[in-house]
Parts: C-alpha cells; sequence; structure tokens
C-alpha cells in the first residue's frame, strides 16, 4: 500500500475534523470577536453525546442507565442540538453580561467554562474512555482510490460530511436572512442595530451554529478514534483554534483551508519527518508561530482584526457589577485599599503573619500544602509582570518556569550525578548559583520569544504565546537525551545549606517564604518606579504611552524579561522542593491556572497572586471535605470554574484589585509629605 | 415664540394642527460626567424637513443617537406617533418607523449593494415586497442599479452616501434621520445628495437632518434648531431664521 | 528666524481615498497657531502626521532644523513634539502624579539593579522629578490635593489640565493640543486659552486644533485652515477668518 497516499488519507480526515471545529472558532470571534476556548469541549460533548444516545446503556454518576441506542445519524442529530442549545445557555450566562468589560474577562471566562465542561464530563461520564459503538458503515470493505490510497467508508463519510457542512453553512450565510444578518454584525454591530438587526440574538445563534459545528467535529473524532473522554477535546481544540487563526480567523473559507493544511502537515509530518508521530503537534504550533509573525491576519483574514489593543485591561464594568454582590465587595475593598497605602510596613505585616503560620502550623501535610502557595504566588506574580502590569496576555509564561526547573535538575542529577558520579550534598552551592543563573537564561529566553510577538496584539497576542508554550513543552518531552523525555527527571536534591538538608516541610516553607520575600521585593521596586510607570502606561494606552516618550516595544521585552527572570528563578527552587519534574509540570493547563490565581486574585497588585494561590489551594484541599466533592472529586474543577464565572461576571478585576499598587518610589515621596 | 410658517408645503400647513411626528422633551444625555447634551426639546411634524444645525461639538449627533437609541439617555422623554418609545431598544425603532443613516455612511463595505439594501428591509415582515421596493429606490439612486452586485466599500463615498440612505428608505420609515450626510463629499455629489433630500419629502416621509453646510441645511428645511454646547439656542422656521445670527454661532463674533 | 516646524508637501492617502493632499505648512518659533477647517477636512489627520502616528504617503517634516519624517512615535516625542489628544486619553489606573510622570519617561535612566537596591541616584532622579509634576501642575492650575487622585475620576476639565500637564513634562520646544476646547463652558474655554497663553510665555509653540472661533480669534498669532485635506487659507487670523472663502467653508455655499 501506498505510504503517501495512506498519510494523504490521514490527513483529509483530521484535517476535516479540524476544519468544522475551527468554523466554530472563527464564526464566534467574527460576530463578537471573542476566543471561546470552551467550543474543545463542545466538541468532546458531541463525542459523549452521540455515543451515549448510540449505546443501550451508559455509565452516569457511576449507575447504569438505560439509553435509546438510536443509530448514528439520529445519534449525532440529537447530539448537535444538545450541543448548540448548550452554546447558546453559556453565551447567555458567561458572556453576554461581559460585552463591554475588561477585554481580558471574556477570555478567562471562556477558560472557566472549558474547566466546568470537562469536570462536569468527568463526573457524569467517568474518567475511562467511552467506547464509540461500531456503526454498520464500519464495517463494510474500504474503497481503493489510484490502487493506493485505501479509504474506509467512514473515511469517506467524514469527509463527505464535513464538505456537505461546509458548502450548507457557506450558502446559509450567504443566502439567508440570518446569515446576511450575522455578516453585518460582524461588520459592524451599531449599523446592524440601526437597521433593526437584533444583534444579541444574532450573536446567540453564532453561538448554536458554532457549538454544533464543534460537536459534529468530536463526534465524527470519536467515530474515527473509537472514543470519547473527557480530556479528548483539549487538544483537538487548540489545534482548531490554530487552524483557524492560520486561515484569518472569521473568515468561514479561511477556517477550512486552515484546517486542512493543518490535517495535511501533521499527517506527513508526522510519516516523513524522523521521529515524527512525536514531533506532529509542535509542527503545528510551528507552523502558528511562523505564521503570525509574518502575516498576523491569518492567509485570508482582514488586517483590522489585530487590534483588539485599545480599551484598559482593567477599566469598563461589568454589565452585572452594581449588585448586591458588587456592594459585598465593596466592604472588603476599603480594608485592602488602607492596606495597599500602609505599603511597605503592611507587606511586613503579611510577611509577620506568614512566618507565624509557619510555625505554629503542626502538620507536615498543611506545611506542604502552604509552601505551594507560595510557589504558585511567587509563579504568579512573575506573570502577573507580562499580564497585570504591562497588559500583554501571555499563555505561554510556563516555559520560563520550565527553564529554571530542567536548568537545575539537568545540572544535578543527568550531569553531575550521572554524568560524574558528583553527590548534590558536594555540590549544595550550586542551587544559590542556579536561582540567578536560571532567571537570567529564562530572561533571555522569553526576550527571545518576546521579540516576534512585539506587533501582536490582544487574542493574537495570547494565542501566539500559547504556541510558544506548546512547543517548549513538546520539546521538553520529546528532546529525550536533554530532558529524559516523558519519564522526567528523579532524584533532584533537596535544598541544603551548608551540609544541612533544608528537605523537611518547614524548612521548605521558610525557603519558599524567603525566596518570596526576594522576588516581590524586587518586582515591587521595579513598578514602583518610572519603569512600572512604563509598563502601566502601555497597558491602559499603548499609543499615548509612545506619544509620550516611552519606547513601548522595549519595555515590553523588559516586561518579558522580569516576568522570565521569576519564572526562571522560582523554577530552580520548585524543582527542589518537588525532586521529581516532568513535563507534565509544565503544561498550558498549568499557565491557565496561573493566569486564573492572577485574575482571581487580582491583576496589578502585588498581593493579588498570593491571594488568588491561597484561595485556590485551600479551596482544593478544603472541598475535598464536601459529600458530593467525596463522592465526585473532579468537581472540584468545576466549582472552581463556577467560582471564577461568577467572580468575573460581578467583579471583572478581581478580589484584591483595590490594593492598588503606588507606581512612585516610596522613598521619593516621604520628604514631600514632612 | 415666532410663528412657524412652513414655506414649502402648503398642503401641511392646510391641514394644521397636526399631531406631531416626534416629540421629544427634555432630553440629556451624558458621557461619563460630562453632559453632552441637556435638555432639548424638539417637535417634528409630518411631511416636513427639519434641521439641527450648529457649529462641531454642539450636541447634534449626540441628539439623533439618542432619538435612535444608541446612547442611554440621562433624562428625557421621546414620543413617536404618540407612543412613548423611550426605553426601546434601537433595534425595535426601526420597525416603529424612525430609520437613522449614521454620521460617516457606515455601510456594510463587505457586502454587495443589493444585500445592504435587503438589510435595509431587516425590520420588515413582507419579504415580497422587497424586491419592489428596491427596483423603486434605484430609480431614486440610478447609480445603485448600476452597482447592485459590487462590494459596497469599492463605491466612492457620494456613492456609499447614497447607499446608506437608500438602506435606511428600505424599512419604510416614517421618520428618515440623516447625519451629516455631504460630510466630506465633493460640491457636486453634494448638490444631489442635498436634491435628494427634498425627493424624499416628496415621496412622504418626514425628514430630521443634520448637515455642516447651514446655509443649505437652512434653506431646504420648514423647521430649524440651532444648537450650540449641547442646548438648543435658537429655533424658527426656516425662511425665519437669521442667517446672520447662525453664522454668529459658527464663526465666533458675537451677534 | 527659520520656522520650529515645517510640512513640505505631505500627502496622506488611505486606499484610494487621499486625506491630506500636498500641504505645506510651517509653525513659527514661540507662537500659538490655529488649525482650523470643517469637520472631514483633515486636521487630526495632519496632527498625526506632525506627531509620528501616521506615517505621510510622501512629504517631509523638518522640526528644529531636523528631518523627523523617518523617526517612530517615541522619536518625535524625544525630539520635543509633545501633544494631547481629542478624547482625553489618559491612562486608568493611574493617580494624577503618575500620568504626569510618564511624561517624563525620556528623563530617567537608573537601570534594573540601581532601582532595585535603591540606588542613591535613582532616588535623587525620582525625587527631582516628582517636584517638577508638583509645579507643573500647580501651573496647569490644579491643586495639591489632586496629585494622588486616579486621573480618569476627575472632572473632564481636569482630566484636559492633566493632560496638559503630562505633555509638559517632557519639556517640549512644541505642544500639540487637538481640540482642547472640546466639551467646555464658557469660563473653561477663557481659562485653558490663559493656560496656551502662559505656555507660551515659556517659549513653548503651541499649535491647536479648535472649532470656536470667538477663541480662534483672540488666542492665535497664525491660522492655517484646510478644506479636503488642502490647504485653503493661511495667514493672520482676522484676514483669514474674513476670507469669503473660508465663511464658505464653514458655513456652506449657496447653490
Amino acid at each position: 500500500m501506498d505510504y503517501f497516499g495512506q498519510l494523504l488519507a490521514n490527513g483529509l480526515v483530521l484535517g476535516a475534523i479540524y476544519a468544522l471545529t475551527a468554523v466554530a472558532f472563527t464564526l464566534v470571534y467574527g460576530v463578537v470577536r471573542l476566543v471561546n476556548f470552551a467550543f474543545g469541549e463542545l466538541f468532546m460533548l458531541g463525542a459523549f453525546l452521540t455515543t451515549s444516545l448510540m449505546l443501550p446503556e451508559v455509565r452516569l454518576f457511576g449507575t447504569v442507565v438505560p439509553m435509546p441506542g438510536f443509530p448514528l445519524p439520529i445519534a449525532a442529530l440529537g447530539a448537535i442540538v444538545i450541543t448548540g442549545v448548550i452554546g447558546v445557555v453559556v453565551d447567555r450566562i458567561a458572556y453576554r453580561p461581559l460585552r463591554n468589560a475588561p477585554r481580558l474577562a471574556p477570555l478567562i471566562t471562556s477558560i472557566a467554562v472549558s474547566v466546568v465542561l470537562q469536570s462536569l464530563a468527568q463526573t457524569i461520564w467517568g474518567a475511562e474512555e467511552l467506547r464509540f459503538p461500531q456503526f454498520y458503515l464500519a464495517t463494510l470493505e474500504p474503497v481503493v482510490l489510484f490502487d493506493s490510497i485505501y479509504l474506509s467508508v467512514m473515511d469517506l463519510v467524514v469527509m463527505a460530511t464535513a464538505i456537505v457542512a461546509m458548502l450548507g453553512l457557506s450558502l446559509f450565510i450567504a443566502r439567508s436572512s440570518l446569515g446576511r444578518a450575522m455578516r453585518a454584525s460582524a461588520e459592524d454591530q451599531t449599523a446592524a442595530m440601526l437597521v433593526g438587526i437584533p444583534v444579541n440574538r444574532v450573536v446567540a445563534a453564532a453561538f448554536a451554529i458554532g457549538s454544533g459545528f464543534a460537536a459534529l467535529a468530536g463526534l465524527l473524532y470519536a467515530q474515527t478514534y473509537g472514543f470519547a473522554h473527557s480530556s479528548m477535546g483539549f487538544l483537538p481544540g487548540l489545534k482548531a483554534l490554530t487552524a483557524a487563526v492560520l486561515g484569518g480567523i472569521g473568515s468561514v473559507p479561511g477556517a477550512a483551508l486552515g484546517g486542512l493544511i493543518l490535517g495535511l502537515v501533521e499527517a506527513l509530518g508526522a510519516g516523513y519527518l524522523p521521529n515524527g508521530t512525536a514531533w506532529k503537534d509542535a509542527i503545528s504550533f510551528v507552523l502558528l508561530v511562523g505564521l503570525l509573525y509574518m502575516r498576523p491576519q491569518g492567509l485570508l483574514g482582514r488586517p483590522e482584526l489585530n487590534s483588539a489593543g485599545r480599551g484598559s485591561l482593567l477599566g469598563g464594568a461589568s454589565a452585572a457589577a452594581g449588585s448586591w454582590l458588587g456592594g459585598l465587595f465593596a466592604k472588603g475593598d476599603a480594608l485592602l485599599a488602607r492596606g495597599a497605602a500602609a505599603g511597605t510596613p503592611a507587606a511586613f505585616g503579611l510577611l509577620a503573619v506568614a512566618v507565624v503560620v509557619g510555625l505554629m502550623v503542626p502538620s507536615d501535610y498543611w506545611l506542604r500544602i502552604l509552601t505551594m502557595v507560595v510557589i504558585y504566588g511567587m509563579l504568579a506574580s512573575g506573570l502577573n509582570v507580562i499580564v497585570g502590569f504591562a497588559g500583554l496576555l501571555d499563555l505561554g509564561f510556563v516555559a520560563f518556569w520550565a527553564v529554571g526547573s530542567y536548568l537545575t535538575s539537568i545540572l544535578f542529577v543527568l550531569v553531575l550525578k550521572d554524568g560524574y558520579g558528583i553527590a548534590p550534598q558536594e555540590v549544595w552551592g550550586l542551587l544559590y548559583l542556579n536561582l540567578p543563573l536560571a532567571g537570567l537564561l529564562a530572561a533571555g529566553f522569553a526576550v527571545l520569544l518576546g521579540t516576534p510577538t512585539l506587533k501582536l496584539r490582544g487574542d493574537y497576542l495570547a494565542i501566539m504565546t500559547l504556541g510558544f508554550g506548546e512547543i517548549v513543552r513538546v520539546v521538553a518531552i520529546n528532546w529525550m537525551d536533554l530532558t529524559n523525555g516523558p519519564m522526567g527527571i528523579r532524584g533532584i536534591p533537596a535544598p541544603n545549606l551548608f551540609g544541612i538538608s533544608l528537605g523537611s516541610p518547614r524548612a521548605q516553607f521558610f525557603f519558599a517564604l524567603a525566596l518570596a520575600v526576594v522576588v516581590v521585593f524586587a518586582v515591587a521596586r521595579l513598578v514602583r518606579s518610572y519603569v512600572g510607570r512604563a509598563w502601566v502606561a502601555i497597558r491602559e494606552d499603548e499609543e499615548a504611552a509612545e506619544a509620550m516618550g516611552v519606547p513601548t516595544a522595549r519595555y515590553k521585552l523588559y516586561a518579558y524579561a522580569t516576568s522570565g527572570f521569576v519564572g526562571g528563578f522560582v523554577g530552580v527552587f520548585y524543582a527542589h522542593s518537588q525532586q521529581y519534574i516532568s513535563p507534565l509540570n509544565f503544561s498550558l493547563f498549568e499557565n491557565i491556572l496561573l493566569l486564573m490565581l492572577v485574575v482571581l486574585g487580582g491583576l496589578g497588585t502585588f498581593i493579588g497572586p498570593f491571594v488568588g494561590a491561597l484561595i485556590w489551594i485551600a479551596f482544593l484541599q478544603l472541598a475535598l471535605d464536601l459529600p458530593f466533592v467525596q463522592a465526585y472529586p473532579e468537581t472540584r474543577f468545576a466549582l472552581l470554574g463556577v467560582v471564577l464565572i461568577v467572580l468575573m461576571v460581578f467583579r471583572p478585576q478581581g478580589l484584591a484589585a483595590s490594593a492598588r499598587v503606588g507606581l512612585t518610589m516610596p522613598g521619593a515621596r516621604a520628604k514631600e509629605a514632612a | 415664540m415666532a410663528e412657524i410658517v412652513p414655506i414649502i408645503h402648503p398642503t401641511v400647513q392646510a391641514e394644521r394642527p397636526v399631531e406631531p411626528l416626534l416629540k421629544v422633551s427634555g432630553l440629556s444625555v451624558a458621557y461619563g460626567r460630562i453632559r453632552a447634551i441637556d435638555g432639548v426639546d424638539l417637535t417634528v411634524e409630518p411631511g416636513r424637513i427639519v434641521s439641527l444645525v450648529g457649529s462641531n461639538g454642539a450636541g447634534k449627533t449626540t441628539t439623533l443617537m439618542a432619538l435612535s437609541g444608541l446612547l442611554p439617555l440621562a433624562a428625557g422623554k421621546i414620543v413617536f406617533a404618540g407612543e412613548d418609545i423611550t426605553g426601546l431598544a434601537p433595534e425595535l425603532r426601526v420597525g416603529r418607523g424612525i430609520a437613522h443613516v449614521p454620521e460617516r455612511r457606515r455601510v456594510f463595505a463587505g457586502m454587495s449593494v443589493r444585500e445592504n439594501l435587503v438589510l435595509g428591509a431587516y425590520s420588515r415582515g413582507d419579504a415580497m415586497e422587497i424586491a419592489g421596493d428596491i427596483e423603486r429606490l434605484t430609480s431614486l439612486f440610478p447609480i445603485l442599479g448600476k452597482r447592485m452586485n459590487q462590494a459596497a466599500g469599492t463605491l466612492s463615498g457620494g456613492e456609499q452616501q447614497m447607499l446608506a440612505i437608500a438602506r435606511g428608505l428600505m424599512s419604510r420609515p416614517q421618520l428618515l434621520i440623516m447625519d451629516e450626510p455631504t460630510m466630506g463629499l465633493a460640491p457636486q455629489m453634494i448638490d444631489l445628495i442635498l436634491d435628494t433630500v427634498l425627493e424624499i419629502r416628496k415621496l412622504g416621509t418626514t425628514v430630521l437632518l443634520v448637515e455642516q453646510n447651514a446655509v443649505e441645511a437652512i434653506r431646504l428645511s420648514d423647521h430649524v434648531y440651532v444648537m450650540r454646547l449641547g442646548r438648543v439656542v435658537h429655533e424658527d422656521s426656516g425662511a425665519g431664521i437669521d442667517p446672520e445670527r447662525v453664522k454668529a454661532f459658527y464663526m465666533g463674533v458675537d451677534a | 528666524m527659520t520656522a520650529l516646524l515645517e510640512a513640505r508637501q505631505v500627502i496622506v492617502r488611505f486606499g484610494g481615498l487621499e486625506a491630506v493632499g500636498g500641504l505645506d505648512m510651517a509653525v513659527a518659533r514661540g507662537a500659538i497657531h490655529g488649525l482650523i477647517g470643517p469637520n472631514g477636512a483633515g486636521k487630526t489627520t495632519v496632527l498625526n502626521v506632525l506627531t509620528g502616528f501616521i506615517r505621510p504617503t510622501a512629504g517631509r517634516l523638518v522640526f528644529d532644523g531636523e528631518e523627523i519624517g523617518g523617526l517612530n512615535v517615541n522619536g518625535f516625542a524625544r525630539r520635543g513634539l509633545a501633544r494631547t489628544f481629542q478624547n482625553i486619553r489618559l491612562f486608568g489606573a493611574m493617580t494624577v502624579l503618575e500620568s504626569v510622570l510618564v511624561g517624563a519617561h525620556q528623563r530617567f535612566s537608573a537601570s534594573a539593579p540601581a532601582l532595585i537596591f535603591g540606588a542613591r541616584a535613582a532616588r535623587a532622579a525620582e525625587r527631582a522629578m516628582i517636584a517638577r509634576a508638583h509645579e507643573l501642575l500647580a501651573f496647569v492650575g490644579l491643586g495639591a490635593d489632586v496629585s494622588d487622585r486616579v486621573a480618569t475620576t476627575l472632572s473632564y476639565g481636569h482630566q484636559r489640565r492633566v493632560e496638559i500637564a503630562r505633555a509638559l513634562m517632557s519639556s517640549p520646544k512644541l505642544l500639540l493640543l487637538d481640540e482642547p476646547l472640546a466639551g467646555m463652558n464658557a469660563v473653561e474655554k477663557q481659562e485653558i486659552a490663559d493656560l496656551v497663553r502662559q505656555v507660551r510665555a515659556q517659549g513653548i509653540a503651541v499649535l491647536l486644533i479648535e472649532h470656536d472661533m470667538q477663541i480662534v480669534r483672540s488666542l492665535c498669532d497664525h491660522l492655517t485652515v484646510l478644506e479636503y485635506g488642502k490647504l485653503l487659507a493661511d495667514g493672520e487670523p482676522e484676514q483669514v477668518l474674513a476670507d469669503p472663502a473660508v465663511q464658505a467653508a464653514y458655513l456652506g455655499r449657496t447653490r
């Protein structure tokens, strides 16, 4: 059988599935300028719903429930309709109140919706794969084309369905009244309202159709690969977003083209490149990053979409802000504002509290948890520099963290111990050298990754940095010689000072606390100077900042470098604290989690990242005591997602937002007060 | 207040007193802390051309946007055809008979001329009559007939303005609101657009006009409101208004 | 004496549209220069060209004897051209003092380690600039009590003043104001006009776009009038405003 022909067939099937999902992203982005990350999860729901409707019985919440056992076409239709309705409900609850909110809010909300849907699916259908029942067409003999390409009947069905669906949608958008209204709303919402188009309903329709397309893609994927699983939507969702951006987000033919290109490149790359299967995910993201650098608007897109830049990251209000919940927050705000105004004394007070807690807490278990709070708080502080202060949405921050962790782990374990047989205790001091070294390395890396993103704004920037983060992760998995690949690196020594091991949970907590003091102090000094003022000015209004003489490109790179330094610095300690690292520690999910912590706590504050980390990690533990959560542990994530959505809708600026950071040197103003 | 004497439309005069088509009282709009317009009262009687004139920043466009529901009101009441429409969503006002041709035209640039026109009729239930209306509008704007399948963004400024007006008329409005229809157009095109305004009234549609060419606006209007700093400072019939006084408002000479 | 800023044969095209067509203008040292013209004449486009926001399709810009056409925006600012915006653009979350300090960005040079370890020189620079910011806030007529308020919560008039203080913080040679009086009442307008005169008294030239001809007449030393992106008139205010062509551009021509 012809190898190329087979790869081509695989690529076409995969491309068809990517294209259908890409349409969902493109349709919604076109109308409301929202990257709805949750389409990956709607894709997954489509697969689960179809599979469930086709089976005679399914285990839901651990109990066997009889199901109708429909044939594929009917089950598929049912799944598409149900998913479409879910999409509309999600829009109504989670996105519509945020139409005029700060521009990060809907993006974060869509990530939270993803988390909720995924953990709900895991709660309902369980953590196991659900086998896709065989449809009778799948048992037929494959079709042979040109004597060499074997296509199963179902592969043909997948391609035909995709083509029919795309043509149908194109026709619908071109000819129907609703399709025209969609295009009009995408071009100019105000003008659309003036001719009498109910824009909210048009948006709901875009969500319904987009969700239906995602569901269709998901069920075709489940059929092709034979299973449904709660995490199955994540990577195809990202790929589809990549495809949409590749083709030019907002353009339906672009989505089709992007999906097709991506499917083919992946299939052919996997087949022909050395060790290609392992690298195929990286191929897609390299393609994405390269294209965004050279042609940000995508192949068929319009350039003006790369301009979500203006408008405050934090300003603007949610439609729901004035409610009773808003009033509740106001009370806490006064306290926070007073604390922030106190500045250094307040910081010392908090540090004293942390020290007392570290001395008093009796259980090792809770000390470990508190150490994680401090580590995540520090990492979130690093991310906060770039996102919270400079206003650049970075989804590739974990890469800097990984650089630090891997640097120290490789030196200690792979080079010194395995290579030269030197015991870690003999070179304990290297850890203290590695901290700044990793910081500098990661900072350099950050500048390298930051440079091509300088032209990009808003959502495009987020997508490009996401691509970088994924590339780094795939490299970490596959560059076996350097990183030990997916097995990770074991036996990283615990921190050590003059031969005394600091491995005990209490010692580690205080070590972490000491590093946190360094990180917060250094970041605070930078922020409370002309550098921080330049960052915030860029965040609030890049053009105006430039007009005031701020070289914005250079200051964006400074923000990347600072953020990278913190990531690398903390990464070193993280590796020694965990004593084991693997690429799984540095996934996109971790990056999203860190972003959520910063947003939860309050972007652009010093305390916010730690507040976010404390709430999240304490929540994870405390939720385990709830009976419902004990029965279904996965619902913890769903609950966090719900908390985040509620927070975004009612208080998009974050819990500790009023702990406003002063941007002048504390000492410089002391004299003036006297 | 001066007696309002319509000079061009004797029929309207004969039917007086007429129920006003649009009655606006105490209209106020604030952008943040700034009151962009403050207590504007307007009355538009059916079958007339009414103009708002005044220098830049006087609040003319803000007034129009408030009338079509694009801006929330700080205070005031809008009664249209005997019905209070103050809180009505903008897309629903089109169905009641108000069409707004916005400043800078805002045609759907990526869509064809025909599609723009069809969209203009979005609020109407009678899909069957749309083709006939497009036919009729192309006799008013022959150039659009020749450009029917061309993307609106490729039209010249004047052609785009005609399209924007035609799109507004497609909803079969009782009141056509036009905001700066001649802005940025060449003199010949300005003449053509202003002639069209008179044509539209002949067809029975009432016009509320904001026009930078104050001399012409006054000449073709039945009634003129002069705005300054967010308030109506003067009103009169088109013939009754003193051009010197308007000039004073524009050129900053105390009258 | 040569002009401070000279634009020669500046052309700006957006797609097929010519927004500025071969403009020549010169701003003299120490002058208050008004840039006026009807809506859509291209005034803001010209201001954007003169501050580097728009790179002209063709033409030269010479500032203080130096060719500046190829610089990016912050380069314009660093050479001594500071501006304000038509719709005030203060930095959302910053206090008045912090916003104004951003204007002095180019005067700071401390390295990251110097900032982190609190070097004496870095502190001294910060103190000096804070003192200067307070001086300028007083100069634009803002009391010490506003310096720690978030700038965007101030009244509109005060925000304008903060924006002017921010622009002056860079010690510019030319201050460009895009409609600094828009949305103000008569008293506030006079106050800002007085402020502009005081700026000139410091030896800083001012270029401003304004619609209120009464103010323009009394404030400006020189006027440049634009229409359709081209120079319509240029000269002393009284003479320019009496020009029938200028009056027609504002009020419209009779047909």
